[in-house]
């Protein structure tokens, strides 16, 4: 005997059926469809339902597709069979006049066709063209109006029926389908346990993830999560089961593999179970609901521990710390302080600090304390404090606002040190500087006295040891002039040197006067024209000058800010100096330039002359320190001790070049402040 | 003959004394020069007063001041003679070794009518006194009551 061939038996059936895939394309019709809807398989296969007969091409959304689609989401989300008694489609189908679009009735019928693991792979639409019975109920209908007609009454009542339980259908499913969703989309973690031993009926998401998405349903308890036996769950399941008392949970601690593989973890939850009722009264299953608050615990568990350890810390800190509400009572005082002040939480909470404050500056302390605490503003303030030993110690408090997370003041937080050791360094350094004050006044006046006594031994220099030289010298030229006869070569010589030798002792002392007057005298500086200054001195050497061959070449010299008297006395030693020591040239050749430096004035002065031995130009610049015999050149060896003084005074230095034979050159230069006016050709 | 104006030498060192007296010499100027040995002489002088009561009326052409001497000082004769309505318009020369700012600026605010450094060497003394002589004693004209030059014929 052969087997029935299901697949020849699904074509040749005189029922129209058609299979459809999951997105409602198309998969298989047998002929008796494709005859009633006037299709060719090989032009309907992989289509979408709803393309190909659309009913009303103009609305896509009409009635007829939306009863049709309702009654097939229908089969895919409930994995059961789904009946629509009646409903009005418009297909093509063979007529005389050839094929065409016409109102029909249909009845079909959808069956979920399940694959292995039970989901929906296809829908069997079996339907059947009510078309006629239609037309005969609506013919019916029509006798009615004319006289009653039993049959056609007896039909109508029938697809009445038929209607009714549909809609019925529909609302049922739609309400259940409602509370599967709220159930599946619910934050909360849920399950239902059916029977004595707790099998999972339903769990939701949130109940997956607490236990690690493990296949739960269809399994007991027990067994689908083994780690919570001996954890006392399932003994409260059974008592709920038994008592039919609910059970409720609060922050309960439950050890979990929440992850497969992972070790189990501690977990917070929770939770309520509910004994549900069976249809006869007795306790059905255990319905389970519940939150996860692991990650809460965690936090207030965090929080304490950091609270803790700020207590902790603020306890052991070197400073007093307070902390107040926002009424301005103390609520907190930190051990430094009790230590400090000898006094206990009773007396130095709320106000009672005020009590450790000294006498004195307790008033104003308080009203310090009150309207910053009215402003809420940060403030800071001194004031005695009572030491347990009873002495009051200088302390400094300072205290800023506290405020909540969302911006509501709090009170403060204040700290405060004892000041008292500072404020006595303070003192001591105060009664230091007094004293180094005094001692520089003091300082001050021997130097002024000694400065005064410095001038009146200028005074008697140039008064008292000018006289006698001049004396020396007047008398020995009036013995010149009277005895010249009398007195021999060697005598009169004798007598010229001596007039001679206290001349140069008089200018020595009027050298060293005008020395010392250079530097005590104030410089009184004014706008100076270098140009117009060492045109000045040139005219004064003039007389130096006379029937010698003397070339001057002075470049471009700007203006300045320096003590005129003084400069003039610096151009005219460097100038004096530059005739001097090039005498023994035939033509002397006398350079004055000036040039912009880094951030000063370069002033040169050049000459031709004999020059100097450049191992001895350190001594150039002293006191009485000549590098010539004064028989070759005449001079004090003041002046350009005097240069290198006048030059220093004004903040600038002095250098000299020079080689034996090959002339000098010397240098000065002058702050870029003082100089007023750029150079200028 | 003609009476020359007197000059008034107020100084306390024999030897410039000796030295000026020998300048004048030298200048040629037969002014008659009185020479007083400090301020307080040179006071009794000018008031006519102690050892000078009974001396011939009429002031100096001019005086030459030391600047520092014993007992009353140069600038002390300076201030009384410039203060007093009868002496202040008889010219006064500081003739002095001082170059000190301070000298020069006290002497100028009592109102010396010169002021005149020592040079050191002789020669150079002799016409410094020159040029001196000839202008107080020669050239300018004295206040009245001053000895004037006359004719004695």
């Amino acid at each position: 005997m052969h087997p029935l061939d299901f697949g020849e038996l699904f074509r040749l059936s005189p029922n129209p059926y058609m299979v459809l895939d999951r997105q409602l394309r198309y998969v298989t019709a047998n002929d008796a469809y494709l005859r009633s809807t006037a299709s060719r398989l090989e032009d309907i296969q992989g289509r979408f339902l709803f393309d190909l007969f659309p009913h009303d091409p103009k609305d896509p959304n009409n009635a007829s597709v939306q009863l049709l689609r309702t009654s097939l989401e229908r089969v895919l989300a409930t994995r059961a069979p789904d009946v629509l008694a009646l409903i009005p489609y418009r297909v093509p189908m063979h007529t005389e006049k050839g094929i065409v679009e016409a109102e029909r009735f249909w009845s079909a019928t959808h069956t979920p066709l399940l694959d292995a693991n039970g989901e929906v792979a296809y829908i069997l639409q079996h339907t059947v063209d009510v078309t006629e019975l239609q037309q005969l109920k609506q013919a019916a209908n029509e006798a009615e109006r004319r006289e009653t007609s039993a049959s056609a009454a007896l039909e109508a009542g029938v697809l009445g029926r038929a209607r009714k339980l549909q809609e019925a259908n529909q609302l049922l499913d739609s309400e259940r389908r409602h509370l599967l969703n709220l159930f599946a989309q619910a934050p909360s973690f849920m399950c239902f346990l059916r029977g004595r031993e707790h099998v999972f009926e339903l769990a939701n998401p949130a109940y997956g993830q607490l236990v690690g998405q493990r296949e739960l349903v269809g399994k007991p308890v027990r067994q689908a999560l083994p780690e919570v036996v001996g954890q006392g769950f399932v003994e409260l399941l059974d008592q709920v089961f038994t008592t039919g008392e609910p059970f409720i949970g609060r922050g309960v601690r439950v050890l979990l593999q929440r992850h497969a593989g992972a070790p189990q973890e501690e977990a917070y939850v929770d939770f309520i179970y509910q004994p549900i009722q069976g249809a006869n009264g007795t306790v059905a299953g255990i319905f389970v609901q519940g939150h996860d608050i692991t990650d809460q615990k965690r936090m207030e568990a965090a929080l304490k521990e950091s609270e803790a350890r700020f207590r902790n810390m603020a306890d052991h800190a070197p400073v007093m710390l307070w902390v107040t509400d926002p009424s301005g009572a103390c609520t907190y005082l930190n051990k430094s302080w009790y230590e400090f002040t000898g006094q206990t939480e009773e007396t130095g909470l709320g106000f009672g600090w005020l009590a450790a404050t000294h006498p004195d500056d307790v008033k104003r302390a308080e009203a310090i304390f009150l309207e910053a605490n009215a402003k809420q503003a940060p403030f800071q303030l001194e004031y005695r404090l009572r030491r347990k030993d009873g002495e009051y110690r200088w302390a400094i408090d300072a205290a800023s606002p506290r405020y909540s997370p969302s911006g509501e003041y709090l009170g403060y937080i204040g700290s405060v040190i004892d000041i008292t050791e500072s404020k006595r360094a303070e003192e001591e350094m105060r009664r230091f500087n007094q004293q180094l004050e005094r001692r520089v006044q003091e300082r001050t006046a021997a130097l002024l006295e000694a400065n005064k006594e410095l001038e009146s031994f200028s005074y008697s220099v140039s008064h008292d040891l000018r006289a006698p030289l001049r004396h020396i010298m007047g008398f020995a030229q009036l013995l010149e002039s009277r005895t010249s006869e009398s007195l021999d070569a060697t005598a009169r010589r004798h007598v010229k040197t001596i007039a001679e030798a206290a001349r140069q002792g008089g200018k020595l002392v009027d050298d060293l006067l005008e020395f010392s007057r250079m530097g005590r005298a104030e410089l009184k500086k004014a706008p100076v024209s270098l140009g117009d200054l060492v045109a000045e001195v040139r005219r004064e050497l003039a007389p130096e000058a006379e029937g010698r061959k003397v070339q001057w070449r002075v470049g471009a010299l700007p203006e300045v800010q320096a003590d005129p008297a003084l400069l003039r006395l610096v151009f005219k030693n460097l100038l004096s100096n530059a005739l001097k020591y090039s005498r023994p040239r035939e033509e002397a050749l006398i350079e004055v330039e000036a040039r912009d430096g880094d951030g000063e004035l370069q002033v040169t002065v050049r000459d031709n002359g004999v020059g100097f031995e450049m191992q001895y130009v350190d001594k150039l610049f002293g006191v009485f320190q000549r590098l010539h015999r004064p028989e070759q050149f005449e001079g004090t060896g003041i002046g350009l001790a005097n240069v290198r003084r006048i030059i220093a005074r004004h903040g600038g230095r002095t250098w000299a070049e020079g080689a034996v034979g090959q002339g000098a050159t010397f240098h000065f230069t002058l702050p870029r402040a003082e100089v007023a006016r750029p150079l200028s050709a | 003959m003609m009476e020359l104006k007197r000059v008034l030498l107020v100084e306390d060192s024999p030897n410039d004394a000796e030295l000026t007296l020998e300048a004048f010499a030298e200048t040629g100027l037969a002014n008659e020069v009185v020479w007083v040995r400090d301020g307080r002489e040179a006071l009794d002088y000018l008031f006519q007063e102690g050892a000078f009561a009974s001396r011939p009326h009429g002031q100096p052409a001019v005086v030459l001041l030391d600047l520092k001497m014993p007992k009353v000082d140069g600038l002390q004769v300076l201030e009384q003679v410039k203060n007093n309505p009868n002496l202040k318009s008889v010219p006064v020369v500081m003739l002095t070794s001082s170059r000190e700012e301070a000298d020069l600026a006290r002497s100028y605010g009592l109102g010396v009518n010169a002021y005149v450094v020592k040079p050191v060497g002789f020669p150079e003394f002799v016409k410094a006194l020159k040029e001196l002589g000839l202008f107080w004693a020669v050239v300018n004209e004295p206040p009245p009551g001053s000895l004037r030059r006359s004719n004695a014929s």
